[in-house]
């Protein structure tokens, strides 16, 4: 709590700034893709497989999926502006295998919210063409979501959800390109999220750990990855020393 | 209008979940037949039985399926379930909650089915197995293996026992003892279905057996007593001087060997002759002692020694056999053999007086007895035999006649005072004595020629020479009758023994010095005509005709030459005390004994 206090103060003083001395202020939108290696999570999934007595399969284990972002962000000098970041990345696994006796599914439901700072310089300019050198930094949060089901025979029905949540820094730099109309810009995106790999605690019981089943080592987030899609910027305020 | 703004993204962000979509689906053929099922129970027999503490083993198979739980019941009551990944299960019925007594119990076994669906392997498909047993709770005494019989089998003895029945079998042991405090392991089986087995160290001796189950408790038998035979031990003569002897064993593949043994006469002990393998059964003792009986012993000797054997006394006292036996040809079974220096021997039979002639070793004569009789003496020709008849008449036998004649003792004292020894001649002249007095009487004639009954000892025995002109008391006192008178000579007693007039000098008599020489003497004038040296206790008998003296000492017997002295032959015997003389009598190279044996020389 006391973080998410500190990241609005921060973006006020921010707002504030911009208004007294930023010539331009900009309001920006990201969709695209990423990846993320979750390689403790994914760890997890080998092993539950490999365990279960019942042939089953892997379906899905963490595939690259949609991420949004979003930034406030104003011009400090020329070259360089300064803002606020806020990211939302959402994945998953699933083990699954269904037949005529029943059905059986391991599901993990990842999210990771992340925001921060972020600095943005110019490294090229030409015309409406603008490419632009950023590096976002901040606290993440993220919480996974297990499921275990099993129903047999319709009659009998297993189900067991427990909620895990992990926090921590990260650091992503990355590169837009963009392309200005009047005071709309658009273009792409392309970066690397990196964190700091923290254990991953039940939500009730923050003393317990998620660990890997038979090895009972403890599982890490690992949301490392690249991120990459489009980007859409509006610049609607006028610098007050143009 | 801004903060809503951002409030809708932030939704929007939220609402974007990751949603999984994927499923496998697994094509299964649920149509499996039920599978033959298996059963394995730590139990023996069909019907359990169970002692505390105890338990029961359940295993089944039915090729790959698995049986992952078990219903347990006991008269269907159900008593719990049971799980396992192995399909073994261990099911503890309390004892405490059961009485002895008998009781059905049901298992119900659940197997999967085999298909590979989810619910087959978590075990929620499958099929069920349904047993019965009968269930006996008992008393761990009632439930001890008991040895059953013990009997011989093929040159073994073998050891049947009662089958443990029950539960956590480890081993039975077979233990053996002769005093029932001792125990010896001697067998061990690990095979609760093995319910025989041999005593690898039974011979045939008196044993006591008993089983002990190992079981988590150890559970004991009672003990059963077992006695066969022990190789016995059978002797007979063979030939003259030697024995054979023979056993049989009724346990031959359990021998290892037998030890012959002599048993010594004087003291306790053995003196050992020989060992022989365990194929031997028989076996020739030679040069055994004669005129003694003689004890042999078997000790059988067996491949394993149980460990309360510890000593050889122990060993020899359950695994020895003896036999007594007399080395010696079986001749005259008679108290009396006389050898005089005739053509045979006189010997006596409980009725009748035989004479044996040397020459062709047969009987030539007989006179047989309705009453009592007794010899008293045979002349030193062999011509007249004098005895006591009915213990009231003198009987003489001449052989050469073969007529007898009876004189009452009243015809010669005028009383039947007893007549305790007597003296005959070749001239039918016998000197008589009746405790104190002497009766010199002439039986050709019937005339009492002299008689002296101032003498103030008894006779310690009478001889005559062979004229009938002396005689002696046995104590070196000599005696010479003239006319009607007992005339007693001078002493030549010289601390020599007596042995007896010379058959064929009537004037010279034979004394001896023990392992020293014997003396042919004159009575009249006590010159040495001959003297032989000897190394021997008794003079047996001297055989005049063939030139030999048969001498004994308590270990030896020893036959010299007459005239040279020299020793011809010896034979080993065995006597605490010296033999006396007579007891042998050499006769022709054959020694006879009075215990009617004889052996060649």
């Amino acid at each position: 709590m006391k973080r998410i206090w500190l990241f609005f103060s921060m973006f006020f003083v921010v707002f504030g700034i911009n208004n007294v001395f930023a010539q331009q202020i900009s309001i920006g939108f990201g969709y695209g893709m990423s990846n993320a290696q979750m390689t403790g999570l994914k760890s997890v999934n080998r092993t539950t497989l490999a365990n279960l007595p019942f042939k089953a399969k892997q379906v899905e284990n963490f595939p690259s999926a949609q991420e949004y972002n979003f930034e406030f962000n104003a011009s400090i000098f020329k070259k360089y502006s300064l803002g606020v970041c806020y990211n939302y990345f959402s994945t998953g696994s699933r083990i699954s295998s269904i037949d005529y006796s029943g059905e059986y599914r391991f599901d993990n439901i990842s999210t990771n919210t992340s925001y921060g700072f972020i600095n943005k310089f110019s490294i090229f300019e030409a015309k409406a063409f603008l490419i632009q050198f950023t590096a976002a930094f901040g606290w993440y949060k993220s919480k996974f979501k297990l499921t275990e089901v099993l129903n047999l025979y319709q009659t009998q029905s297993n189900q067991y959800e427990n909620k895990f949540e992990s926090k921590g820094m990260f650091i992503k730099p990355g590169i837009d390109i963009l392309y200005s109309f009047k005071f709309i810009k658009i273009g792409l995106y392309g970066s690397y999220y990196s964190n700091t790999e923290n254990e991953i605690s039940l939500s009730r019981n923050n003393s317990l750990k998620l660990v890997v089943p038979n090895t009972n080592h403890k599982v890490k987030t690992d949301w490392k990855g690249f991120q990459y899609g489009i980007k859409f910027l509006i610049s609607s305020f006028n610098s007050k020393n143009k | 209008m801004k903060k809503l703004f951002f409030g809708l993204i932030i939704l929007l962000f939220y609402s974007c979940e990751y949603e999984l979509q994927d499923d496998f689906y697994n094509n299964i053929d649920k149509d499996v037949d039920k599978p033959t099922a298996t059963v394995e129970l730590n139990f023996a027999t069909d019907t359990l039985y169970l002692s505390y503490p105890s338990y029961i083993d359940f295993k089944i198979e039915a090729g790959n399926h698995k049986f992952n739980w078990v219903n347990f019941y006991i008269n269907n009551i159900k008593y719990g379930t049971y799980y396992s990944s192995t399909g073994s299960f261990e099911i503890s019925p309390s004892r405490y909650n059961y009485t002895d007594g008998t009781y059905q119990i049901k298992i119900e076994a659940f197997s999967n089915s085999g298909t590979g669906s989810i619910a087959d392997c978590v075990g929620s498909e499958g099929f069920l197995f349904t047993y019965n047993w009968v269930m006996v709770i008992s008393d761990d005494a009632n439930l001890s293996p008991q040895i059953k019989k013990i009997c011989r089998d093929n040159g073994k003895l073998r050891l049947d026992w009662s089958m443990y029945k029950s539960t956590n079998f480890k081993k039975y042991l077979i233990l053996k003892s002769n005093t029932n405090n001792d125990w010896d392991t001697i067998i061990r089986v690990y095979d609760q279905h093995t319910t025989s087995a041999y005593d690898p160290s039974y011979i045939g001796e008196e044993a006591i057996y008993a089983i002990r189950t190992i079981a988590g408790l150890t559970l004991f038998g009672r003990s059963l007593e077992y006695k066969d035979t022990v190789p016995q031990l059978k002797i007979s003569n063979y030939g003259d001087k030697s024995f054979k002897l023979k056993w049989k064993s009724y346990f031959s593949n359990n021998v290892a060997g037998y030890i012959i043994s002599e048993v010594k006469k004087d003291v306790y002990g053995y003196n050992y002759i020989t060992t022989l393998p365990a194929t031997d059964s028989t076996y020739i003792f030679q040069n055994g002692k004669f005129g003694v009986e003689s004890e042999l012993m078997l000790t059988t000797i067996p491949k394993n020694t149980p460990s309360y054997f510890s000593d050889e006394f122990n060993r020899t006292q359950y695994y020895s056999s003896k036999c007594k036996g007399i080395i010696g040809k079986k001749s005259f079974n008679v108290g009396q053999v006389y050898v005089p220096n005739g053509n045979s021997l006189i010997y006596r039979t409980s009725n009748a007086i035989f004479l044996y002639d040397y020459n062709t070793r047969k009987n030539s004569d007989s006179l047989i007895f309705s009453n009592s009789f007794q010899i008293g003496s045979v002349s030193p020709d062999g011509n007249y035999i004098l005895g006591v008849e009915n213990s009231t008449n003198f009987f003489v036998y001449n052989v050469s006649t073969k007529t007898k004649k009876n004189v009452s003792f009243s015809d010669i004292t005028g009383s039947l005072n007893y007549y305790y020894f007597m003296a005959m001649a070749n001239t039918g002249v016998a000197v008589l004595c009746t405790t104190k007095n002497y009766y010199v009487y002439d039986f050709v004639n019937n005339n009492l020629i002299a008689s002296r009954t101032d003498f103030d000892y008894w006779a310690l025995y009478l001889t005559i020479s062979a004229d009938g002109k002396y005689f002696s008391n046995g104590y070196n006192y000599f005696f010479k009758i003239e006319g009607n008178a007992i005339v007693q000579l001078p002493d030549i007693t010289n601390n020599l023994y007596y042995y007896n007039f010379n058959p064929c000098n009537p004037e010279e008599v034979i004394e001896y010095t023990p392992n020293g020489s014997i003396q042919f003497i004159n009575i009249l004038d006590r010159s040495v005509s001959k003297s032989i040296p000897i190394s021997c206790d008794v003079i047996q008998n001297i055989d005049f005709k063939a030139g030999k003296i048969l001498g004994s000492t308590k270990s030896e017997f020893k036959v010299y030459d007459l005239n040279s002295g020299s020793l011809l032959w010896s034979y080993p015997t065995f006597s605490q005390t010296n033999f006396v003389s007579y007891q042998f009598q050499l006769c022709k190279d054959v020694i006879y004994w009075y215990e009617g044996y004889l052996i060649y020389l």
